[in-house]
């Protein structure tokens, strides 16, 4: 028998700190203690030894899914504090790498929200399709992941036009692929039942918490930074900011495969539209003074501050990813659900990945560990099982 | 999928921004710089920052972004982020967001104290939290600060981000094997 | 104890282990195993639990709230267990050498078998390390 995909190291030691560890009473979550020091890697203290430069690389790796989404950021923190002007087509390039990186996030995501509900195939397929979106990245950056593609003043390297059909035809080839997680997905009655109204933000709590991303539009919450703060090229392409007024964990998915059109439809423009010409207006310093930058990644915005005195290491560079303002929205979310919803509530608003492998409860009153990681995936599994069986329908194949 | 009514938004212009906060808060306002369009930095004491907090994010519905600390040679001091003038209804290219600083700077060289506004805007927490555990900057006015990224084992005087600190290394014991 | 290599070899149980890392590397891992590439034909299976595994897969630069769990996770596991490190923060920490946040890299703490360069490296490469780390097991 073919083992079902764990993600992530599971073990049943109680002493075991979590990312999350949830207090139940009975199958209800009373209390939630979030924990997030196993990936802190000292990045803002390297940052101060670091040059401009290497600071771009260094941001790229704090994050493995929303790779580009840091250099985006940081580029733009130093260009707005050198006040450094950056070529046309570079911001159509970074628009391009920026959204390519939307897509194969939120199939990813898209994919783990299947494994977690139990539609393996969703899994699979999910996957499948990021490779297309992967092989893009390592014909126009040589790499899969970590695209190396940003820099002040521009972007490292050009997309030959020689590209521009085979971009153009891997968008087209997926519009069907996402119409097919659109269709089989989000129109099974059975996955209505599991979604809807679980895990609901209003917003409110957007607001309190200052949440952001899908986890914002959502709850209906309309921010986007590509349209609030236009950068890069966004502001020069056709597209909609999608949004869900009911703030569920099914408003999130939708919203999520939503968006993947959207992306689809702003490279195909970008593609189309940008202009000949250089790449990087190659600056030679970074003057003193402060700068921000910010991006939209796939999971909200990246926010970056940097502080320069003129030499060429940052005197304070300040990193704040998206998940850190939409983790403690989980307070809210999951206390008062049933512990079977809570790994997709948890996983809902797409939290680093290895923050969803690590989730155990324990028992309100004695303190005692009550399930696993493992124990708490199959009970969502489960219960999507007796939800089919209700409904007399079978797991979906793709 | 209908976009409901957004909080906020208003089309201001980094000017108008500057010019209405200074008439709000008047010489409580120790400095007001606009840099850009979409760049306004502010300054207030310490003891202003909690009502200047809540005029932004509660009256004016402003994003609470990050706060950034950092040790200066007069001391520290923390520039808390917050995004104005989002989802506003011009659409693609016509968003008109800009990004308020408000600088907060403490004199204080060892045992910095600041004013905590988590209470209220719950997106403060985790970054107070991490102001303490990072800088050893300490929040009045909330019950704990309970470490967000220090393990367990750090020293109690461990600040990684002071530029006092000298340990490139920490002693832990035998950690190795 | 031949045998046992034997069947270790045809039939790897791998488990995977992250110490603190952008995940890209872990994500890499669970793609081996999606039909691009396959990992199954190899035989190789992800199992949920290190008393199960013939492999460890161990990823991350070692942050040091994770060094004490690394440890207990690798007192539990059936010897023999090949530890493969995967990705340039499980070499030498990568990008994140010299941080106070990190530990030593993981063949200070466990004996390590095979080593696969990349950041990330791509599913192939990780699949390549597993098997020549098992070759060289059935070799002895």
């Amino acid at each position: 028998m073919r083992a079902i995909v764990p993600i992530g190291p599971f073990h049943p030691l109680q002493e075991e700190p979590e990312h999350f560890r949830l207090h139940v009473d009975g199958e209800t979550v009373v209390g939630l203690d979030i924990e997030i020091g196993y990936n802190h890697r000292g990045i803002e203290k390297l940052a101060e030894s670091r040059t401009w430069d290497q600071v771009v690389f260094l941001v790229e790796r704090i994050c493995g899914i929303c790779s580009t989404s840091h250099p985006i950021a940081s580029v733009q923190a130093m260009e707005d504090c050198g006040k450094i002007e950056v070529p046309e087509r570079a911001l159509y390039i970074r628009s391009i790498i920026g959204e390519l990186e939307r897509l194969h996030s939120h199939l990813l995501w898209v994919g783990l929200a299947g494994h977690f509900l139990g539609y393996n195939t969703v899994f699979m397929w999910a996957w499948r399709y990021r490779e297309p979106v992967c092989d893009l990245f390592e014909k126009i950056c040589g790499n899969r992941q970590h695209y190396a593609m940003m820099k002040p003043g521009g972007v490292r390297r050009d997309i030959p036009e020689s590209m521009y059909d085979e971009i153009v035809k891997v968008m087209d080839d997926l519009v069907p692929a996402f119409d097919l997680f659109k269709g089989a997905v989000l129109d099974d009655p059975v996955l209505h039942a599991r979604l809807k109204g679980v895990g609901v933000l209003t917003p409110k709590d957007i607001h309190d918490y200052c949440a952001l991303g899908p986890t914002a539009r959502a709850s209906g919450v309309a921010k986007d930074v590509r349209r609030d703060h236009p950068y890069a090229a966004y502001g020069k392409v056709d597209w909609n900011v999608i949004t869900h007024p009911a703030g569920d964990v099914f408003a999130k998915a939708v919203v999520r495969v939503l968006e993947c059109y959207e992306s689809a439809k702003i490279i195909k423009q970008c593609v189309q539209k940008m202009p000949r010409g250089p790449i990087d207006s190659d600056p030679k310093q970074i003057g003193p003074g402060e700068g921000i930058g910010h991006h939209e990644a796939p999971r909200g915005e990246t926010f970056h501050y940097c502080r320069s005195d003129g030499s060429n290491r940052p005197v304070r560079y300040k990193v704040r990813a998206p998940t850190y303002m939409n983790l403690p929205t989980n307070y809210r979310a999951v206390i008062g659900q049933s512990v079977t919803d809570a790994t997709i509530i948890l996983a809902a608003i797409d939290p680093c990945y290895c923050c969803t492998e690590r989730v155990s409860a324990v028992d309100r009153r004695t303190g005692e560990l009550k399930y696993t990681p493992k124990d708490l995936i199959r009970l969502s599994r489960e219960k999507t099982e007796q939800l089919r069986r209700e409904y007399g329908v079978k797991e979906p194949v793709l | 999928m209908t976009r409901e009514a957004d909080m906020g938004g208003s089309n201001d212009s980094a000017e108008t921004i500057a010019a209405e906060l200074s008439r709000r808060f008047g010489s409580k306002l120790l400095g007001s710089e606009v840099r850009s369009e979409k760049r306004v930095y502010i300054e207030v004491a310490p003891r202003d920052f909690r009502e200047m907090a809540l005029f932004l994010w509660g009256e004016k519905k402003c994003r609470f972004n990050i706060a950034s600390g950092m040790q200066t040679p007069s001391g520290f001091e923390v520039l808390y982020h917050f995004s104005w003038n989002e989802g506003d209804e011009t659409g693609p290219g016509g968003g008109k967001g800009v990004v308020v600083s408000v600088r907060v700077r403490t004199s204080e060289k060892e045992r910095p104290v600041l004013v905590s506004v988590a209470d209220k805007i719950k997106a403060l927490d985790f970054i107070e939290r991490e102001l303490h555990d990072l800088l050893g900057i300490e929040f009045e006015g909330r019950a704990d600060l309970k470490p967000l990224l220090a393990a367990e084992d750090w020293p109690k005087d461990f600040f990684p981000l002071r530029r006092t600190e000298r340990r490139a290394e920490l002693d832990y014991g035998d950690i190795t094997r | 104890m031949g045998l046992l290599i034997k069947a270790l070899a045809k039939s790897p149980w791998v488990f995977h282990l992250s110490t603190g890392s952008c995940n890209n590397c872990d994500i890499e891992v669970i793609d081996a195993l999606t039909p691009r590439f396959d990992a199954e034909r190899f035989g190789a299976v992800l199992v949920g639990s290190v008393r199960h595994a013939d492999a460890l897969l161990v990823c991350g630069a070692m942050n040091r709230k994770c060094v004490p769990r690394v440890k207990r996770i690798w007192e539990q596991a059936a010897k023999p267990c090949l530890v493969i490190a995967i990705g340039s923060c499980a070499l030498g920490q990568g990008i994140f050498r010299g941080s106070y946040a990190v530990g030593e890299p993981v063949d200070k703490y466990l004996p390590v078998s095979a080593y696969v360069p990349g950041c990330p490296p791509k599913p192939e490469a990780i699949l390549l390390g597993v098997v020549k780390a098992l070759e060289a097991l059935k070799g002895k």
